[in-house]
């Protein structure tokens, strides 16, 4: 989907224009000085504490705003996915019922919360018919799984077969023979390629994930979430999709020749592009409203509560609010907000509407990041529309988004979850996982998802597509665990529900070791975190049993730590452009008119959008396919991507940066008991699993009256600074969850002072790792 | 989606050019630049054997070409190299026959893998490895690495889907191989002296010849001839060219432009580009040599001897006129000191080139190797090499030497033009390929427990041994050894026919080895199975000439209708004097066409065929005929003497085979003519006296 907007940029053919030139010094001057040489690897890498400084400055400026109490959020709020298939099974609710529910919700955010979510929901039609056929199912006793008619949703960069939209331009090319009647050269361009071969294209092109939650689990298709484009962003902001899209622009409109209001259109389509909101702010004012109503005070049953709550959601108000005076002021209020200053100065003037919202202009912006990439996976489950939303993690996608919505994320070991049918930012990188309402419902999920990957076992050819960065051992590691997982799957339906809901016993951590590794301790860390990540360890030691082991510096070091999140991105940014060469326009990518964009020069502000002059014909149609349909963030990544792949870089930077992910990843791996590097070494020190904070910063306070960047004084590339605490775990392929930490006690708490906290461990012990979470997770 | 404005895509596939007739070949090359033309004009000759470029006039040689080649061999398996998407040699019906010419509609091969659909990953084909570990067995490679990794290769270009090619670089499959092989001009005069000796056959063949490409005048030549070759009078030393690696990588996609000229639009031209994805991804291997080359024909020779090595494996087709073997040439040239003609003593231009005597070792400078991409045969070889040989010696005259750069042959101006100077190098910005891990040769990807076991297995015998284990254990001739060598199912089926027949002889307690079983049966695949199948694959072509091309080119026994059963059965019938030559090879012609299951025994029952080899029966019958009142004229004419009495002779043998309906054992039955003739003229000379 977001190709759609989001494709293209001819990088290595002498596009580069001063403009992106100078956005990519910025980005690598930042990331890539540090890795000079190898054998300047181990000096002092200023760039790190460059990134925090520039956090704490936009910190401060958040900090100036109202700290209002607010009750915290109650997690028997959130659906679990457990209770909603227990009321599914015992036939008290019907998956249409809650299908329904989620839907009302989701079109509630969409159109009255303004949360962006969603890139498409499905029509309320397709998601009944697809629960009315997993109600038939439980009714008959064949239930698939947990996930039978559970609502969930899909990030958009995962192809979910007909309801996913690939770039419309990419069958046109099946049709080599064409009408050439076309007397004019220009016209042939797109436009008419044939929608019925698009769609038979669309129909059998399937992520193996998507097959495996909808197919083979039974889950229930709300709707396709929203992202940042190509999952290049961890604001949320890049999504490439802005207020003003609504249908289908792949096709040039209208037979243009040298429109450039046309050319200017794309340009300007992605540069005011919609942020995906953060539901916390609205959920917080919304449960107030809801502790105002008879019913729920007066009903201390969760089932019962929810059983009304489902069957009494409506579209208008899904969240059973009696007040409704109240619920249209909130909503007027979010009104007010989210309304996007367009470029379109004038309409400033033509505001009629201002002066009744003179009480909001006097506050500041209530309107939160949601983090990404993974940001609408994240927000639908924050929002209660779907209980389980799948997403990619490449460098802390899916665990900072749910870090900052008070959510799970849940990051499986690398290459656990095929990645078939998973547009590739990263793809050494790229991790499919999910996001969850609890760990209770992760665990679930990865039960459900992660049994026999169908298309990895079926093929012969295929056996080893996951687990590439790992060398020979790790990779048959991980692929017995997996034939394991798949055997037990076939029982563990039986023990969940025996076992569900799950009852702690007194000491349930009695043998497991965790580390706190000093490195990931970082002075910038703010207070809030740290003492949560405090609260936190010394929870899962007194409750939970759990011995606490401080990970030195000798063995995890800070150095390679701060190091990572430099080799990130030079990993990340050569490995997208080289991923996103394949969006030339050639089969994917903007139609675009050549001729719309040669007059561009003469426009003001869009100068900078013409190719140059000498360049072949085919050059000029990539790049100008490229640049104006790549958003900025993903110009800057291709850009600096394709400079570090460069003959005269690649062993200075790429090559570096692949020693640096080497060590970080040997040097966590260390800590950990039980693998293949510290077979003859002393257990004393080691560890199952490790606690870290998932992010070093709250959600950004967004304002879109601020114009279209948001936050003016945001650097491009300070946003990096967010993955500090994820990427060093991504770059092993270590799985990893964020957990939200509520710290009951802290009354000064504000609505944006969300804190995730991170468990990590070994490849391939996500049972340990969900283990631990949980014990966080229903402690706080 | 067309590339409506893209002018500069010139992407043709050429057809051949017709063959110069001379060897070598002057050109009078004016330089590009007007003003310096007037002054350096000269005219040079290059010797296509010797690789000296010499003046024209004086004869003086100045240059040596030095050439290295890189062959693009696509690998003869069912599927692309990282999907499932079928190619051309992927058989819907199991069978083998060629099919490959009726070429599939464009963009109908396609698995979403290859047009780059986003999300698709790419699954290595183990029919890819395969083939090209025995690729690299068969060209002697020294090292088969257990380890190799993919890389990507980046450009931009509409038939390239994803923006890279998947390739490898660093870490190839194999390297440091050798291959042996006589220059193309040897080859020519191996068919020289075939020409003599077989004039009448070869004159023959002529006229369904269509001259196109020279293997396959070489192959014909080869497969008709059963006598064994004479000896040549000058063994001809094989040339050693060493191979740098073998890597595997992705085919691209074709690209071809259209352009229509409109009257109603002001006579604007509009160029349409058209791509085809069906090649997009198919399995190539690359082999990547040393600069051992120096002549035309060397250049030629190498790729002729590379085409039929690998199609001895099986790995590749070899159809070079279909771009399954693609040839680009890095051609330079060395200077030769004018008292030697042979030994290059110095460069002669500004590059930082490293200086040696040694001859083989020679690196081609990094400063002026001018790379001519795409040759698809060995005339295009030959002709490129030529025309930059005698370019950048013209050039060098100058002292305006040709920076490096990268040309195209274009084989009707018989040039070969600039796509690429020096400055427009593209980096492409290898990476390694995330989506792949590395590739390595273990029990998984083998199937076998060791790369030793794993070529034990499936290597073909190489050519060479089954010619040398032809001629020691069957005792068969040479030149016919060599052609059932080259075509490793003849071996299988030259190899059951003789057991078959044995078999069948010892069977019958026929211990006459009065005939030799082998040479029978090599005689038969060698002149009349092989006749027999280049027949049926020119009725098959038609008036299609590319077509006939084709077919002809790949004649292979694997396209028999003949198996080894029959043809062993029939070869016993000959050695057990059932049958006389001819018979057979009637009984060989039904058996092809026309009756695909009957055994040769019934065919020559049903047509009353068989050789009466009775002494008796022999002479009665001659009696017959010699005292038929038909022939009284004959005999009296006989029984006079003279010098026509063997005319006579003649026409008693022609009258008696006749009468027999051909089935007389010629030589018994010429035993028995002799003793009835004898017995009248004795008759006679008692009766007078």
């Amino acid at each position: 989907m977001m190709m759609r907007h989001c494709q293209l940029l001819q990088s290595s053919i002498r596009s580069v224009n001063h403009h992106h030139h100078r956005h990519c010094r910025q980005l690598l001057s930042i990331t890539i000085r540090s890795c000079a040489s190898s054998n300047n690897l181990i000096q002092k890498h200023p760039h790190c504490k460059a990134i925090h400084i520039a956090k704490q400055q936009q910190c401060r400026s958040i900090t100036n705003q109202q700290a209002s109490p607010s009750p915290p959020i109650q997690h028997h709020q959130r659906l679990t996915i457990s209770r909603a298939a227990h009321l599914l099974n015992s036939l008290q609710l019907s998956s249409q019922q809650l299908c329904q529910h989620a839907h009302n919700l989701a079109t509630f955010g969409e159109h009255s919360l303004h949360l962006n979510a969603y890139v498409k929901l499905l029509p309320l039609d397709d998601v009944l018919q697809q629960a009315q056929l997993s109600q038939d199912r439980i009714t008959n006793g064949q239930r698939k799984s947990w996930l039978d008619g559970i609502p969930v949703t899909v990030k958009a960069n995962v192809a979910v077969g007909r309801w996913w939209m690939m770039p419309s331009s990419s069958s046109a090319i099946l049709m080599e023979e064409r009408d050439n009647n076309d007397t004019n050269g220009t016209a042939t361009i797109g436009g008419d390629c044939n929608n019925n071969d698009i769609e038979e294209a669309e129909e059998v092109y399937e992520s193996d994930i998507a097959k495996k939650l909808l197919k083979e689990c039974g889950a229930v298709l709300i709707g396709i979430t929203n992202m940042d484009e190509f999952g290049m962003g961890s604001l949320g902001l890049n999504s490439g999709i802005s207020s003003q899209d609504s249908g289908n622009h792949n096709h040039v409109i209208g037979s243009s020749n040298g429109d450039s209001k046309q050319a200017q259109l794309y340009l300007d389509k992605k540069r005011y592009a919609n942020p995906i909101y953060n539901p916390l702010p609205w959920m917080h004012r919304l449960s107030m409203l809801q502790s105002q109503n008879q019913h729920y005070n007066n009903n201390d049953d969760p089932d019962q509560y929810w059983i009304e709550q489902i069957q009494n959601s409506t579209v208008q108000n899904p969240h059973g609010i009696s007040d409704e005076d109240a619920l249209e002021e909130l909503l007027d209020e979010v009104r007010y907000w989210t309304q996007q200053q367009t470029h379109h100065d004038d309409d400033n003037s033509t505001n009629t509407k201002a002066s009744s919202h003179d009480d909001y202009s006097a506050t500041t912006s209530p309107l939160l990041s949601s983090g990404g990439s993974s940001s609408g996976a994240a927000v639908t489950i924050a929002h209660g529309s779907s209980l389980l939303s799948i997403g990619t993690d490449t460098g802390g996608s899916l665990r900072l988004p749910a870090a900052w919505t008070s959510t799970v994320g849940f990051k499986p070991t690398y290459g656990t979850f095929s990645r078939y049918g998973v547009v590739s930012y990263a793809s050494s990188l790229d991790t499919v996982g999910f996001v969850t309402g609890s760990v209770e419902c992760a665990r679930i999920g990865w039960d459900c998802l992660s049994g026999s990957d169908r298309r990895s076992k079926s093929n012969d050819d295929d056996d080893e597509r996951s687990c590439v960065d790992f060398n020979k051992s790790r990779d048959a590691t991980a692929r017995v665990y997996h034939d394991d997982r798949s055997c037990e799957l076939l029982t563990s339906q039986q023990h969940q529900q025996q076992e569900q809901p799950t009852t702690d016993t007194t000491k349930p951590l009695a043998n497991i070791r965790i580390g706190i590794p000093n490195a990931f301790s970082l002075h910038e860390t703010p207070p809030l975190i740290a003492n949560a990540w405090s609260a936190a360890a010394n929870t899962l030691q007194n409750i939970g049993g759990a011995t606490l082991v401080p990970i030195p510096e000798s063995v995890v070091s800070s150095e390679w730590i701060k190091l990572s999140c430099a080799a990130y991105y030079v990993l990340a940014c050569a490995e997208a452009s080289s991923n996103l060469s394949r969006y030339d326009g050639v089969r994917f990518g903007l139609d675009v008119d050549l001729n719309d964009f040669a007059n561009l020069d003469n426009v003001q502000g869009y100068e900078e959008y013409h190719p140059l002059s000498n360049m072949t014909a085919l050059e000029e149609k990539i790049s100008t396919t490229r640049v104006s349909g790549f958003g900025d963030e993903v110009q800057r990544r291709v850009l600096a991507g394709t400079s570090v792949l460069s003959s005269d870089r690649f062993h200075t930077h790429y090559e570096a940066a692949a020693v640096v992910r080497a060590k970080v990843s040997q040097s966590i791996e260390r800590a950990f008991r039980s693998t293949a590097i510290n077979n003859g070494g002393v257990d004393d020190d080691k560890v199952d699993v490790m606690l870290v904070p998932t992010a070093l910063s709250f959600p950004c306070t967004l304002n879109p009256h601020l114009g279209d960047r948001m936050m003016e004084d945001m650097d491009p590339t300070a946003a990096f600074g967010n993955d500090v605490m994820t990427i060093p775990i991504s770059l092993g392929g270590f799985p990893s969850i964020s957990v939200p930490h509520d710290n009951n006690d802290n009354l000064d708490r504000r609505e944006k002072d969300v804190v995730g906290l991170q468990v990590f461990g070994m490849r391939g012990s996500e049972d340990i790792v969900l283990q631990v979470a949980n014990a966080i997770n229903s402690s706080s | 989606m067309m590339l409506s404005t893209a002018k500069s895509i010139i992407h043709c596939y050429w057809r051949s050019l017709p063959r110069s007739s001379s060897s070598s070949l002057s050109v009078r090359l004016l330089s590009s630049s007007a003003a310096s033309s007037q002054h350096h004009e000269q005219a040079l000759s290059y010797n296509r054997d010797t690789g000296i470029i010499s003046d024209a006039q004086s004869m003086q040689p100045l240059y040596q070409t030095i050439i290295g080649i890189e062959i693009h061999a696509q690998l003869a398996i069912p599927t692309k190299l990282f999907s499932s998407a079928p190619t051309k040699h992927h058989h819907h019906d199991g069978s083998n026959k060629m099919s490959s010419s009726t070429a599939s509609t464009s963009n109908t091969n396609v698995h979403p893998f290859d047009l780059a659909y986003p999300g698709t990953l790419p699954t290595l084909s183990h029919a890819a490895i395969k083939s090209s570990i025995l690729s690299a067995a068969s060209l002697n490679c020294q090292h088969i690495h257990r380890y190799s990794k993919f890389e990507r290769k980046h450009y931009f270009y509409a038939d390239l889907p994803h923006g890279y090619q998947i390739t490898q670089q660093r870490w190839p499959l194999a390297s440091e191989g050798v291959v042996l092989f006589l220059p193309y001009s040897n080859l020519q005069n191996q068919q020289g002296d075939d020409d003599a000796s077989k004039k009448k056959k070869k004159k023959r063949r002529r006229g369904r010849d269509d001259g196109d490409n020279a293997q396959e005048g070489e192959n014909s030549t080869s497969k008709d001839d059963s006598a064994s070759s004479k000896q040549q009078q000058h063994p001809i030393e094989p040339v050693q060219l060493r191979i740098e690696r073998i890597q595997l990588e992705q085919d691209t996609g074709k690209t071809t432009t259209h352009t229509t000229t409109t009257n109603s639009n002001n006579n604007k031209t509009t160029t349409t580009s058209h791509i085809n994805y069906n090649r997009a991804g198919c399995a190539l291997i690359e082999i990547v040599s040393y600069p051992d080359l120096r002549t035309a024909h060397e250049a030629a020779g190498v790729v002729e001897k590379i085409r039929k090595v690998l199609k001895h494996v099986g790995s590749c087709d070899g159809k070079m006129e279909e771009g399954s073997l693609r040839c680009d040439l890095n051609v330079s040239i060395a200077p030769v000191s004018s008292n030697d003609d042979t030994t290059i003593s110095s460069f002669d231009n500004n590059n930082d080139d490293e200086q040696s005597n040694d001859k083989y070792n020679l690196p081609p400078g990094n400063g002026h190797r001018v790379e001519v991409k795409n040759l698809n045969s060995l005339r295009q070889i030959i002709a490129a090499t030529e025309y930059e040989a005698i370019r950048q010696s013209s050039l060098a005259i100058q002292h305006n030497h040709t920076g490096r750069e990268t040309r195209t042959f274009d084989p009707l101006g018989g040039k070969t033009i600039c796509i690429r100077a020096k400055g427009d190098a593209i980096d492409y910005r290898f990476m390694p390929e995330p989506d792949l891990p590395p590739l390595i040769l273990d029990e998984t990807t083998l199937g076998s427990k060791s790369l030793e076991e794993f070529l034990e297995r499936y290597m073909p015998e190489s050519a060479e041994n089954a010619t040398a284990r032809l001629l020691e254990e069957y005792g068969l001739g040479e030149s016919v050894a060599v052609l059932i060598a080259s075509d490793p199912p003849a071996i299988v089926l030259f190899e059951d026919a003789v057991s078959v027949a044995k078999a069948e002889l010892e069977q019958e307690d026929n211990d006459d080895d009065s005939v030799d079983v082998s040479a029978v049966v090599a005689n038969f695949l060698c002149n009349d199975l092989y006749a027999l199948i280049k027949k049926s694959a020119i009725e098959e072509a038609g008036d299609d000439e590319d077509k006939r091309a084709t077919l002809l080119n790949s004649i292979s026994v694997d396209q028999s209708t003949v198996a080894s059963q029959r043809l062993g059965l029939l070869i016993a019938m000959i050695a057990n004097g059932t049958l006389t030559t001819s018979m057979a090879k009637k009984i060989l012609t039904i058996m092809y066409k026309d009756d695909l299951t009957s055994s040769p025994r019934d065919i020559a029952t049903r047509n009353g065929w068989e050789v009466i080899s009775d002494m008796d029966v022999l002479v009665q019958l001659c009696t017959d005929v010699v005292h038929d009142p038909k022939n009284t004229k004959q005999l009296e004419q006989y029984k006079q003497g003279g010098k026509n009495t063997w005319k006579i002779e003649k026409f008693f043998v022609g009258k008696v085979m006749a009468q027999s309906n051909g089935n007389a054992h010629p030589e018994k039955m010429k035993e028995a003519l002799a003793s009835v003739l004898e017995k009248v003229v004795s008759d006679q000379t008692s009766s007078t006296s």
